[in-house]
Formats: C-alpha cells, structure tokens, sequence
C-alpha cells in the first residue's frame, strides 16, 4: 500500500467532550505527554473534537504541519468515527490512517471517582494508538455498483406497499411470496382498526395496482432458496414450492416483509379442548354477514369473552416476553363491532394498550357499547376449565377486588404475534440476526430501524417486531426508501477494512470458509491449488478467520499484527525516549 | 392566504405539473432530519426549514433513549453531522415558513429567515462571545432551569454549530430616544456593577451622560415597557449615577485621535453643536466650534439654572469633547457660512439656536416689571444682581417658565403663580420639576391667559386674566385652549415673567441657508442636510425651541451625514428608521415581582429655596444597582457589542436584517413534531407552585451530563439529593376533560427509562411510578420494564394521582393516590415529584395548515389519507408527513414515517423526468 514510506507526521487532539472526559481525567496532561512521543509533531485539547469547529482544527493542522497520521482522542469510534474520518479526508488524508481513542466510554465513564488512575488510563491508550498510527497504512476507497432491482421477501401488506412505492420511483421489484396470494394476514380480517373496511376491501386497490405495474413482478408459491452475493450486487435463486422449478435473479437490495404468525396457544386456558375457544385471528376470519354461532353446535352466541395477553408479556419465556402490539386494539374492535349481535362481552386484559391514533377512541366506544372490561393481575390469570362442554372461566377482579366466573359460549384468546416457522430458515438465508422477540434486530433499535446489518437487506413491518397493519405500511414505505436511496446513487461504497488471503501462506484447509459468520469466504478453484478467497463486499472485518486460520495466511487489512503487537509494546513496554514508544 | 393561491389549471395544463424537482421538509427534528436525507441520498435537492437556532428536535435535549439507555445526544450527533454536510441539503434553521402556494409539484414556498445577527459562513462556534455576554436569560433548552446568555449555541452539538443572538428589535427606551441612547445597553451593565463599560455605552450616542442626567426630559421613560408592569425606570437618573460614580472615582482618559484632513464648522455650542463635533472627533475629523458667547453650552449653560445643572457638570462634560481634539473659539459670533467654506472647512453644521423670547403681543410689554424668562435666566446664569418683587407671575407652562418660577422663589420672591392657558395635562416641562415647584411653593394657575397688563407710571402693577376652557385639539394634537366670558379677572403682580417660546433670530446666520417664514433653517428631516451643499443644520435652529436631547439627536446625525458628504457616499441610504420596536406583548414579564421606583434623594426645601445648590442629590451605588435590577430587558440583547469586540472572526453583525427566501418545492414534508401538555393546568399537583414538582423534561435536562447540574440528581429547591422520587403518567392524556382524550404513546416508556436512570444514579433512592395502564408496546420495551421492576426495584402503582401536598419545612411531597389493585387509599411522601406531560400539537401547525388549505383532525394534528394504506400522505397532493405531527409517536416510530414520508416524496419528485 502507498505511503508507508513517508515519515509519519501524526497529530493527536484530546477531546474534553464538554465534562464528559475533561471532567474525570486530565485531558490537558495526556495531551501535553502525547506530544512528546516519537512521530507526534502535533497535540492537543479541545472541547468537542466533533463539533465543526472541532473538525476545522483537524484541518488546519493538518495542512499546517503537514499530518499524514491523526489521532483523536474522544468517544467511541461508533460514534464519531465517520464524522473524523471524513475530515482527514476532506483535508486529502487517507481515511485509514486516522485511528480513534474511546476516553469516554472506556474511561472516563467508567473511572468516574479515579482522577489519577483515569488519567493514566487515557495515556496508556493515547500511547498504544500513536504506537499504531506509526504502522497505519492507508486503504484504497473501493465502491461498488448496485443493481437496480429490488428483492422483496413476502407479498404481505408492507411487501405490497413497498413494492409500489419502489415501482413508481422508477426501479423493478420482485416480489416473492410463499402462498398462492398477495396480501398476507391482513387480507383475511373482518376486523380492522380503525377502519370499517374489512380486509380485503382495503387491499383490493392495492393488490390490483401491484398486479397491473409493469415495474413488478410477482413469484407466488415461491420462496428463496439461495441469497449469495453483496450489496448492490446479489444474487437470487427463487423456488417455486409446486413446480420445483428455480430462477435465479441479479437485484441490488432486498426488502424483507415476512411478517408474522399467530401463536396456536396450545397449553393455554383450555385451547383446544372445546371447538368454543378461538384465537382472536380464528375469530377475524369469521365472515361479517354470518352471525355469530358457537362453533360446538352453531348456537348463537351469547356471552363472547376476550382474554388478552395470551403468550404475550410472560417474563423468562424466550419469544413470549414481549407485548404484541395490536391485540389490545384489536380486541377492543372486534369487542365493539359484535357487542350488538351477543348479550354481553367481557374482556379480561391485563393494561389496556389503545395507545395509537384513533385507538384509545375505539376503547372508549368499546366500553361505550356496554362491553365489560375486567382487570387481572399478571401474576394471577383467569382460569378457563371445560366442563361438560361449556366453557367456564373464573377470574380475580383486580379492581373489583372479587372473584368472578362465567360461562362463555365463545373464549376468544388474543394470542400473541410470534415469527412465522421459517423465520431461522430466512435469517440464516440473509444473515439476519433476531433479538430475544425472535423478530429480526434492525441496525440500531431507535435510529435505524429499517436498515439491517447486512448490507443492502431492508426490514419491513412486523417482520421487525410485532406491529398493526397501519404500522408495517409505514415501514414499507421506509424501508423502500433506503432501497431507492442505494439503487439511485448507483453505487456504494465498500469498507477496505477486510481479510485478505495471501494465497502462498493458505493450506486449503477450509477453517476460514466455515468460520466466516457472513458467508464471505469460498475457496478460489481456479487457483492451483484451491486457495481460501475473500468476497470484499461481504467482509465486515470481523477477523475471526484470521485468527482461526492455523496457517497464519489472513491479513487484517487496519489491524496488521504488527499493528496489533506495536500497541501491545507501547502498554507493556514504555520507555519515554525509546523510539516507537515501546521496545523498539 | 388562501387568496395568493395560484389559480389550480396552471399546473395541470402542464402535462406531468411537476415542476420542481426539490423537496422541502419542515421541522429539525429527528424525523424531518431522516426524511431530508432519504429524499437527498435519492439524490433529490432538499431544504430543511428549522424554526430553532439548531435541528435537533427534543432528542438532543433527551438525556437517554428506552429501551437501549442509548445517550440520546451521542447518537443523534452523527445524524445532525450528515445532515449538515450532505451536499443535497440545504439547512435554514431559525427560519420559519411564511406562505405557501400552488400544488403538488409546483409549490412556492416563501421562508422568513430571521436575522441570527452571525454571520453564519464566518462564525465556528468558538464561543469567545459567550462570556462576555452580560445578558443572562432562561436557558430553554435546559427547559429554564439554568442560563444562557443572550448570544448562545442552544447544546454544545448544536447544528450548524454557530451562535445566535436573540434579538427582538430595538427597546421602547432606545426607539423613543432622539439620541438613540442605548438604554437597555448602559442599564444591563449596571445590573453587573460595570458602571464604566455602561457610560461607555452611553457615550456611544450622547457625550452628556451627566448634563442630561439631569436635565432630560426622557421619552424613553415615558414609554418604558416597565411603566406597564408597575413604574418606568429611572432611566435619565441611572445614567446620571454614571457620570457621578465617573467624577468620585478615576475618569476615563481622552485620547484625541483626529486623523482624518477635512476640516468641519459647527456654528453653535450648544448641546447640538458639541454633540456633531463629539462624533465627527470620535470619526476623526479635525472639528472647529465657533461660539457667540464667551463660554460654550448654550442653553445648558444661559438657561437651566445651577440649582438643576451644576455648571462643573457642565464644564467637564464638555471638557471632554474638547479633549477629544475639537477646537472652540468663542466670543465669536458667525455672520457668514461662506466665508467659513472660503476658509477651508468643507463642511458646516449651523446648530444657532432660538435666543429671541416670544411676545404675547399684549400692549405693555415693554414696561418696567414685565422681564422675558431667556432674559431673566440668562441674567440669573451669569451672576447678574437682579432684584424682583414679591408676587411674581410667570406666563407659560415649559421649562423656562418653571426654571423662572423657581429662579423668582430663590430670589425671594415671597408669591410666585404660574399662569398657564391649558390644564395639567398639557404642561410641556418635566412633571418632576412641576412637583419640585410646587413644592417650593410656586402656585399654579391653569386654564388661565393673560389679557391685559396693567401699567401704572410706566411700571406694571398687575395683569387681567382670563378663564379658559379646553375645546378641539388644535394641530398639535393638543385640545386647544378657549377663553370662558365673562370669566376676566385681575391680579396684582410686581413682576411678570413671560415664557411663552423663543423664535429664532431671523436676521441670524442661518439666513444664509432657506429658512422658515419663522426664521428657522430647513433642513432635510433625516439627513439634516439644507440646500446648500455642505451645509447641514440641526437643534432648535430647525425644530424651533425643543429639547436638548433631540438637539444631541440632530448632532448625531448630521454627524453621519457630514461624514458621508466628505466621503462622496450616499447620505441617505439605510437611514430611515425602519427597525421593529420590541411590543408590549413580546416582553415575558409573568413572574416579575412588582417594585416601585427607585426616589430621587433630594435637598429638603426649607434649605433648597435660599440658594442655588443642586436640589436632586442623586443615587447612591446601591440604589443604582437595585433600580438597574428592575430592567426587563425587553430586546433580549443588550447590543453593548462586547461580542464584537471579543469575537476575531468579524463574525457578529448587529445590523442584519430578516430576509425572505423563496422557494420552487414539488413535494413538502411536514416534521413540526410536537409540544408538551401544559401540566399547570393540573392545579391539583401544584406543578409551577409547589417547589419540587418538575416536569418529565426538566428531570430529563436535571440528569444530563451537559445539563444545568452537570447529570447530578439533585433537588433544585435546597440542593438536596432526592431519597424517593415518584413519577405521574397520563397527565394532559386520555383526559377527555382536558380536550386530549388519545394516548400519548411514550410517556409510560419515558417515565419507565427515568425511573431506571434515578436507580442508576443512585441505587438507594427509593422510586415509584403511578400509572393507568402501562404501554409497553414497542420492540423491546415490555421488556425494560419488566427489568425495571423486577431487576432494578422500581415500584408501579396503578391509580390516578388525586393530588400533591406540601409537608411542611423540609420539601417534602405527599400523594394521596387510590391504589386500584388494592383498592386502598394511600398517602405516599416523595422527595421529589415527575409528571409526565401529554403530547399535544405544536405551535403554529394550525397556521401552516391554513396556508395549506388542509383540516387537521380534532385534536389538532394532521390528518392522514388512508390510516392503513397510506399513513404519511396528507389528503393535499404533494404533501406527506412524519414523526409527531400526526400524533404521537416514539423515536424509531417517527424516524420510519421520516424515511416513509422521503419515499412518498421521491415518488412525486420523481415524476418530474418524464
């Protein structure tokens, strides 16, 4: 790589982080030792580092001490990372030869009553980095072109949102979709808040334009087999589950709107045992013209029941400790659309979460319309027993203070949402990973909800998390966003922090190819003979191959072991006028 | 506005009627800041209009976010940085949207970018201004609980990262000052016992501080913003005590500094005279002042008797101009402007006077007995020996007639009337000294003129009045005097003292010049400029007699006129007053403990009437000090310009102006966000009068590292760390009577995240939230809350809050709340108490709707197309909308409906290729 030859001319600022780091250690003095080690020619302290002015003082130095390495001394690379790098660019350094010292949250958060040790804390840091600056060499920027095609993953509502909005900015969409038909849960309610439409009405606008876009196409029955390849440039092989047959498709982002599934709450309150307890989806297929009949002996029903938060909000059980979202709006509904057809409606609920728009008013309306809304406490749940037939459900009263019972010709259970059954098979087809939910984990839980960590794979709708209809289109339309934000620019920019195989070290032994968690490394067959070779698009830099590679044959580009070991030296080894800081 | 709307065809006639390519967003918060990026990486241009100083939104002053306890403002600040440097956008922050015309791919948008006075490409946010700010305000962005100055960056991200100034125009004080003396400037630097830096100010526009703080008739308190809360401030003594704490203690040296070669005349040293050549010496111009009389000051000095004008006041404030390097030759009276111009000055400032006493035109005016007040105080002025009766009448209601009556007591008259044609109300002269007149025992006589004098053997011997009534207002606004018949009367006088105005001498100087058929110059009301090239005139020579402090006024700015003359610049240019004057309305004076006026100390009478020593005694420090204190401060910042002066980047610029930006947008972006339920309604909880009742966001900026106590938990009150605190839900939501009857979707989150944050604080303090139902809805958050209670201890209790109570002494809190579980009546005592406040919708929303012809829903948000099918399109074609401004919502919530709303938007813009 270029410029390692020239003689480093680092610069080290110190960031005060207002009282955030200068107000725990001594910013001044590790910015005054930093000045003296070897190659520094330039240190010191500085309120915010990340403020603008901040990013010009970087500038300035650079041009005027004529920098070729910079370290700053701040908060986690996480953070601000981007933000310095992009300065040293902008004052024609290369990115990669800007290193970052984490002060905040490896020291001064953490050594908040340690003044002296803090500081010394931070100046083994700042050393090590300045040892490692030394050895930085820079990277080339490397980008790579997207394909302008986008892949969505399930013909649910988001998908179908998605998938026009996409089409109509002007780019080509596949849709892929297990079943025979778009349109996915929601096309199969009666009871949809805050709407009077049912489920299908609403969608039939939308359906009929997805059909009718020249931009869209639609793969029905199919599913994903294969998802090879890297951002802007991957590559698809779609199966169709009744013919067999199997395409293979060039897309540049994928949209993953695969939704969820109702949980079949087997075990709870007597499901199963009486064809008169129903899940809360059993009863939104209930067409709306039909009355409402006990489906044990097609009586109409007169006392109709809800219970709510069932497998939902149950602490210490994987994939039911969250709450589903929907289900109390759902509930409060359906309560009120069939108060008028039944004698009486109870719903037992344990917090009563209306809180959209529109939702609280149809609660109001609810217990408006006479339904009964009764509280019971978490940690005692209402028993539902069935005796000669009738269901027969007892419950504490939180707020009457009284126990309660009634025979109810229909239990409708408001079960919760939980992934679909396929969801490992399609988190491992696009490296997604899932948070304790079992829903796929966004980029960041709060600003980068619809981005995922792979790459160019997008997250929609209650594929994310559980979620209302309403919800999952906003998502939809996001999520298409920052597709069309990567297929307009055209193309990408690519980390160069990544593994490189020196063909001559690697023993084929595959150890990388099965270690690699992104699926980046394959063995080049071309080569004679067969070498271990790195896909740079699907690198993250994770470096788990190169320490599993027993040949020692992968480098790391940015962090060379030399560039490891140097710092290593400059902690273990420091002696202030010793060249390189350490034992060199 | 509805009427600007540009007729509908016009787009549509156009094939695709997208006409714009560019997207506008508006509002700065985390979701306008996504959805500006997701329009700009398309690669579609985007404005981002921000009414705040920074984009930011009420994330940035969020301390940590649920579920993650992310820093809110750590990862936040990446995104402020990308926004403010992506090429696509472009950010107007303190800017606020004006109008908005047309339809969906043809908007035109007008922007009303408020003057920041920075210079937004120079100014890097240094901060050097900061601390040498003398105004102190509120810091909103720590919700009020500590300071900022009145040049401030909201947060230390703020974003673009430079200062503001908050400015709300110019200061009833200053606006109504013919000199322009900066009021609100001198005062706020008493208020920090910087009295030289104050009359520094004062001298910025008036080189008598001391002269006329004495003798001014200050308009400016007349319409002191005070005035309307209590009293007006004693504005004219307070720059008096400046000029007094100067002369006790060390005087700011001269430095005379006259570089410049064009040499100025001033006819006249009077206060107008000296006022032009003080500043023309401050520009550097050699200044020659000729004076007719053998010593300068003109009236100041023949007129306003000692009592009220020490005359070394006088002599060292002028002392101080002539140090400066302004020449005086006196004894030297000018015949000719000519021959001043043939002598090499290149320019003239005429500022003669009016010294020519008006008559009543009463037969008998020149008899023994009868004296005019110029005369009478003139005489008085110079020493002369004067002997005067003992019942004396003085004609007139001004100044001089009350300077004569006082003059006449302290020379022993034993009877003095004051004989005016109008009532009280009209008086011309300053009603301080009608109070000290009367006070010495001068009579006075209104609604009363004189008819006839009465002359025996050439002597008067008493003067035939008149009664009279008030009739019409006349041309000067006044109600015009009209005598009753058959009212007459007569009163026996000894002397009678005729102050009724001067006129100009019309054989003067100024006849050189075009004069008035009264003998008074005319000159150009704002430039004072006469006809004559390079000669300008000002004062009572142009304006009749007057005031001295517009006589300073008219100094001033033929000053600025001469000064461009010479230069050959544009005399007119930006002079005309068009500055906003800050309104009554725009003054926060809710709080403001009411205070009388500071009383000017004065000699007693008994003693004051035998001599003429200076009746009013002035202030002492302390008193100056507690009468600064009374400031409202009504335009924010002071423009005491120390900013300037501290600032090395040139970057503060007091003189920018508003600007209107215009706008071409095909598609628009609503991102208003939301403001807080006002939870003093809840009187029931004593927030705002019971100490330690706070506001969810106050705790917020309370627990922040960058906030007012730098992230410690403690009790504003007495500075005491809480040992239990207790959280409010649903205060200002799902309250029908309140007019919020929807849920505001994060508060249970919001009080769960800080009821968390007090146990990392402080594992000991004993926390407990009271809630209705708890919505743990989102990814993840009915799992923090279970951490909550169950790993960090929080206590839940389900019941409304009936009411908080104040224990006595310590600052203790009692709740009485119903335990709905329990169903038992509890009495809890809290340290401290959090309400969260409702979500409602933000200011100025309903304004922008209406510009927009769009109907919001009843609660005051937008209204969104279709609920389910289309969630971020409003039902007016190229207009979508994110985050709160449709209702509540949390942070990734707002943030997917930002991206969504960029898609929706894209989509319209994208039209525009075919």
């Amino acid at each position: 790589m270029s410029d390692t030859k020239e003689k480093p001319r680092i610069g080290v600022f110190v960031c005060h982080c207002g009282h955030n780091i200068a107000g725990y250690l001594d910013v001044e003095k590790v910015a005054k030792q930093a000045g003296e080690l070897p190659d520094v020619v330039f240190s010191v302290d500085e309120m915010f580092m990340c403020s603008d002015a901040g990013q010009q003082l970087i500038k300035d130095k650079i041009k005027e001490h004529d920098l070729n390495r910079v370290v700053v001394a701040s908060c986690s690379p996480r953070m601000h990372e981007p933000t310095f790098r992009r300065a040293v660019e902008e004052a024609d350094v290369n990115r990669y030869m800007f290193d970052q010292v984490n002060l905040r949250e490896h020291v001064s958060w953490c050594h908040q009553n340690e003044w002296d040790k803090g500081t010394e804390k931070a100046w083994d840091l700042v050393r090590m980095s300045v040892a490692r600056a030394r050895m930085l060499e820079s990277l080339p920027i490397k980008t790579v072109k997207v394909t302008p095609r986008t892949l969505i993953v399930g013909g649910g509502i988001a998908g179908l949102r998605a998938a026009l909005d996409i089409a109509e900015r002007g780019f080509d969409v596949v849709i892929v979709e297990k079943n025979s038909e778009l349109g996915g849960s929601v096309l199969k309610w009666t009871h949809l808040f805050p709407t009077d439409q049912t489920g299908t009405e609403l969608l039939k606008p939308l359906i009929r334009n997805v059909k009718k876009h020249e931009r869209i196409t639609i793969m029905l029955n199919s599913k994903v087999s294969v998802f090879d390849g890297y951002i802007g440039n991957f590559e698809v092989t779609v199966k169709n589950q009744k013919s067999g047959a199997e395409e293979t498709l060039d897309i540049g982002t994928a949209i993953v709107t695969t939704g969820f599934q109702t949980f079949k709450p087997e075990g709870y309150y007597s499901y199963g045992e009486s064809p008169d307890i129903i899940t809360l989806a059993d009863l939104q297929e209930i067409p709306r013209s039909a009355g409402l009949m006990r489906p044990s002996d097609g009586k109409p029903v007169k006392k109709l029941v809800f219970i709510g938060c069932v497998g939902s909000r149950e602490p210490g059980k994987l994939g039911h400790e969250h709450c589903s979202r929907s289900c109390c709006s759902a509930t409060a509904k359906a309560a009120s659309d069939l108060s008028e057809r039944v004698d009486e409606v109870i719903i037992l609920y344990q917090d009563i979460r209306t809180y959209g728009k529109g939702h609280e008013e149809m609660h109001r309306l609810a217990r408006r319309e006479h339904v009964i809304y009764s509280k019971f406490r978490k940690d005692e749940k209402p028993t539902v027993k069935v005796i000669d037939g009738r269901v027969h459900v007892t419950w504490h009263d939180v707020l009457a203070g009284r126990d309660l019972q009634v025979d109810a010709d229909l239990l409708v259970l408001a079960s919760a949402m939980v992934p679909p059954e396929d969801i490992v098979e399609t988190s491992k087809l696009f490296s997604l990973t899932r948070s304790p939910d079992g829903f796929f984990n966004p980029e960041h839980i709060k600003l980068a909800p619809l981005t995922t960590h792979t790459a160019g794979v997008m997250i929609a709708g209650a594929s994310q998390a559980a979620k209302n209809a309403s919800e999952s289109v906003v998502d939809a339309s996001g999520a298409a966003a920052k597709a069309v934000g990567l297929m307009a620019a055209g193309e990408v920019e690519i980390e160069s922090t990544v593994a490189h195989v020196v063909p001559d070290l690697c023993s084929s032994c595959h150890t990388c190819v099965t270690a690699c968690p992104y699926g980046a490394i394959s063995m080049d067959n071309e080569h004679d003979p067969p070498v271990a070779f790195v896909q740079e698009a699907k690198c993250k830099g994770c470096g788990t191959c190169s320490a599993a590679c027993p040949s020692g044959a992968i480098l790391m580009y940015h962090s060379t072991d030399d560039q490891i070991m140097t710092m290593v030296e400059a902690y273990l080894c420091y002696t202030p006028k010793a060249e390189g800081g350490g034992t060199a | 506005m509805t009427t600007e709307r540009e007729p509908k065809s016009k787009a549509s006639r156009d094939g695709t009627g997208i006409k714009s390519k560019e997207a506008l967003v508006i509002g700065g918060g985390v979701a306008g800041m996504t959805a500006a990026l997701d329009i700009a990486n398309q690669g579609f241009k985007v404005t981002l209009v921000e009414k705040a100083p920074s984009i930011g939104g009420v994330m940035a002053a969020i301390d940590k976010t649920f579920p993650t306890l992310d820093c809110s403002a750590c990862i936040l600040t990446p995104k402020l940085s990308e926004v403010a440097h992506h090429p696509n956008i472009d950010l107007l922050t303190y800017s606020e949207i004006k109008s908005i015309t047309g339809e969906t791919g043809d908007f035109r948008v007008k922007v009303h970018k408020k003057a920041r006075y920075i210079d937004e490409d120079n100014c890097n946010g240094c901060n050097d201004c900061v601390p040498v700010c003398p105004v102190e305000l509120p810091n909103e962005f720590d919700e009020n609980l500590g300071f900022r100055k009145a040049i401030y960056a909201p947060f230390p991200q703020a974003t673009p990262h430079i200062m503001t100034v908050e400015k709300k125009g110019e200061p009833a004080c200053r606006a109504t000052c013919p000199a322009e003396v900066n009021a609100q400037g001198f005062i706020t630097m008493m208020r920090h016992g910087k009295y030289d830096e104050g009359l520094e100010i004062f001298r910025r526009s008036n080189p008598f501080a001391g002269v006329l703080g004495r003798v001014c008739v200050s308009f400016c308190e007349g319409e002191c913003e005070r005035g309307m809360l209590d009293e007006s401030l004693s504005i004219r003594n307070l720059h008096r005590f400046l000029a007094d704490y100067e002369r006790m203690n060390e005087v700011a040296p001269v430095v005379a500094k006259i570089d410049k070669k064009d040499r100025v005349a001033v006819i006249g040293a009077g206060p107008g005279g000296i006022s032009c050549a003080y500043q023309l010496a401050h520009l550097g111009y050699p200044v020659t002042i000729f004076e007719e009389r053998e010593e300068p000051g003109g009236m100041l000095r023949y007129a306003i008797p000692e009592y009220r004008l020490p005359r070394e006041v006088l002599d060292e404030e002028i002392q101080r101009v002539l140090d400066m390097g302004v020449k005086l030759v006196t004894k030297t009276k000018i015949t000719s402007i000519k021959s001043l111009q043939e002598k090499g000055f290149k320019a003239v400032f005429v500022a003669t006077g009016t010294w020519q006493s008006n008559k009543l035109g009463l037969k008998g005016e020149d008899s023994e007995g009868v004296i005019h007040a110029i005369d009478f105080l003139e005489s008085t002025c110079r020493g002369k020996e004067i002997t005067i009766g003992k019942r004396v009448a003085v004609i007139g209601g001004g100044d001089a007639a009350i300077d004569s009556a006082r003059v006449a007591i302290r020379l022993g008259a034993k009877d003095v009337t004051m004989i005016y044609r109008r009532s009280h109300v009209e008086i011309p002269a300053i009603p301080s000294e009608v109070q000290d007149a009367m006070k010495e025992g001068v009579k006075l006589m209104l609604l009363t003129s004189p008819m006839e004098l009465i002359v025996n053997k050439g002597k008067l011997s008493g003067v035939r009045c008149i009664k009279m009534r008030l009739g019409e207002p006349d041309t000067s606004g006044r109600r015009r005097p009209v005598p009753i018949t058959n009212s007459e009367f007569t009163m026996a006088v000894d002397n009678l003292i005729i102050a009724v105005g001067q006129s100009a001498d019309q054989k003067g100087v100024q006849t050189d010049v075009e004069c008035s058929k009264w003998g008074n110059a005319v000159a150009d009301p704002i430039t004072l400029a006469t006809k004559t090239p390079g000669v300008f005139a000002g004062g009572d020579i142009v304006l009749g007699p007057n005031t001295v402090v517009k006589a300073v006024g008219h100094g001033n700015q033929a000053a600025i006129s001469i000064d461009r003359f010479l230069r050959g610049v544009d005399m007119m240019e930006g002079r005309a007053k068009h500055r906003h004057r800050v309104q009554s309305y725009e003054v926060d004076k809710e709080g403001v403990p009411l205070d009388a006026r500071a009383a000017m100390p004065k000699q007693g009478v008994d003693s004051r009437v035998r001599d003429f020593d200076e009746v009013e005694l002035g202030f002492n420090e302390a008193m100056a000090e507690e009468e600064a204190e009374r400031c409202l401060g009504c335009a924010v910042c002071c423009e005491c310009e120390r900013c300037v002066t501290a600032c090395q980047r040139d970057a503060i610029d007091h003189n920018m102006k508003d600007e209107v930006i215009d706008l071409h947008v095909g598609a628009l972006v609503l991102a208003t966000g939301y403001k807080l339920f006002d939870i003093s309604e809840y009187t029931q909880f004593g927030y705002g009068k019971i100490p330690n009742v706070i506001s969810a966001m106050e705790f917020e900026r309370l627990i922040n590292a960058a906030g007012p106590t730098q992230g410690h938990l403690l009790r504003l009150s007495d500075g005491r760390k809480p040992k239990s605190i207790g959280f409010i839900n649903c205060v200002g939501a799902r309250d029908v009577q309140k007019g919020v009857p929807y849920c505001s979707r994060v508060c249970c989150m919001f009080s769960i995240k800080n009821s968390v944050m007090c146990k990392q604080h402080d594992a000991d303090i004993d926390v407990t939230v009271y809630y209705a139902d708890i919505r743990a809805f989102g990814k993840g958050f009915e799992e923090f809350y279970e951490n909550a209670h169950t790993r960090f201890g929080v206590n839940f209790v389900r019941g409304r809050v009936g009411g908080v109570s104040q224990v006595k002494d310590n600052g203790t809190l009692r709740i009485q709340v119903e335990n709905t579980e329990t169903v038992k009546l509890m009495e809890i005592e809290h340290d401290l108490i959090v309400i969260n406040p409702g979500i409602i919708p933000p200011d100025g929303l309903d304004d922008l709707a209406v510009e927009l012809s769009m109907d919001l829903s009843e609660e005051g948000y937008v209204d969104v197309r279709d609920t389910i099918l289309t969630p971020v399109d409003t039902p007016i074609d190229g207009v979508f909308v994110c985050g709160c401004a449709d209702g509540p919502k949390d942070i990734p919530d707002s943030v997917s409906a930002g991206s969504a709303a960029a898609m929706r938007a894209t989509i319209v813009l994208s039209k525009g290729d075919e």
